[in-house]
């Protein structure tokens, strides 16, 4: 089976995905385009954590000056994973796009695991089998590619 | 003989608690991985793989780590990087 990522001599990152891969992939892109549409997501909730405690006044602030800078840094990782899985066969990334990548399935995870209600290690217990593949799944993805980008530090 | 009750200079408290330096904690949470995690703080800050380890180890064994400091902007904008990466990072004054 051939490796997801590899990393090519010329520093970047070569990604092969099947097509069970990219279609989940894809549906997790639509799930995080659907983040907020939700009064009380716990996705939300777990993206948009807030950078002060106790102290929603600065919380607020730093949110005004912050956010938006935020939601356009993940939309646009969005793009690259979304154009990276509509390419046929391996697909080579320069690094900040790889980057890209692993934030945005990253964030998949996070908004997976919240929404299917993990707050605390035991709540894995409690998942079922499709909530455990799915998440294991993204796991081992950033896994590889966390692997394949340490290499370039 | 009773010494003269001291005289707390509000204005002093206020400078030297304005001095105070910022930093930046990242919280514990069970979704994020330990390797993720050390990546993060390694490309983030250029730490070391044994300081960005050993910070990491603190996260998920103390619950949180300050992992790094200085003047309130600089440590502002560092809380918007682990944002951006999906860290639970907040900022407090030490």
């Amino acid at each position: 089976m051939a490796r997801r990522f590899q990393t090519t001599r010329d520093g970047r990152v070569s990604l092969q995905l099947d097509p069970a891969e990219s279609a989940f992939l894809a549906d997790m892109v639509a799930m995080l385009e659907s983040v907020g549409q939700v009064e009380g997501d716990p996705g939300e909730k777990r993206l948009n954590v807030p950078a002060y405690l106790g102290d929603a006044e600065a919380a607020e602030d730093w949110r005004q000056r912050m956010g938006d800078r935020i939601e356009i840094g993940r939309s646009g990782d969005r793009d690259v994973l979304r154009s990276a899985i509509e390419t046929e066969g391996r697909v080579t990334l320069q690094p900040e796009k790889a980057e890209a990548i692993l934030r945005v399935v990253n964030e998949a995870r996070l908004v997976l695991a919240a929404r299917l209600g993990i707050e605390v290690e035991s709540d894995y217990e409690q998942l079922d089998p499709g909530g455990i593949v799915a998440l294991h799944y993204l796991g081992l993805f950033i896994e590889d590619l966390t692997g394949e980008l340490s290499r370039m530090l | 003989m009773t010494s003269p009750a001291p005289v707390i200079d509000s204005h002093v408290d206020e400078a030297t608690d304005k001095d105070r330096p910022w930093q930046v904690v990242v919280w514990d949470d069970p979704v994020n991985t330990i390797p993720y995690v050390i990546y993060v703080f390694r490309k983030l800050f250029g730490y070391s793989e044994r300081k960005a380890t050993k910070l990491t180890m603190e996260v998920h064994h103390e619950g949180r780590s300050a992992v790094s400091d200085g003047p309130r902007e600089k440590v502002e904008a560092q809380c918007y990087q682990l944002h951006a990466y999906g860290l639970w990072a907040t900022i407090e004054q030490t």
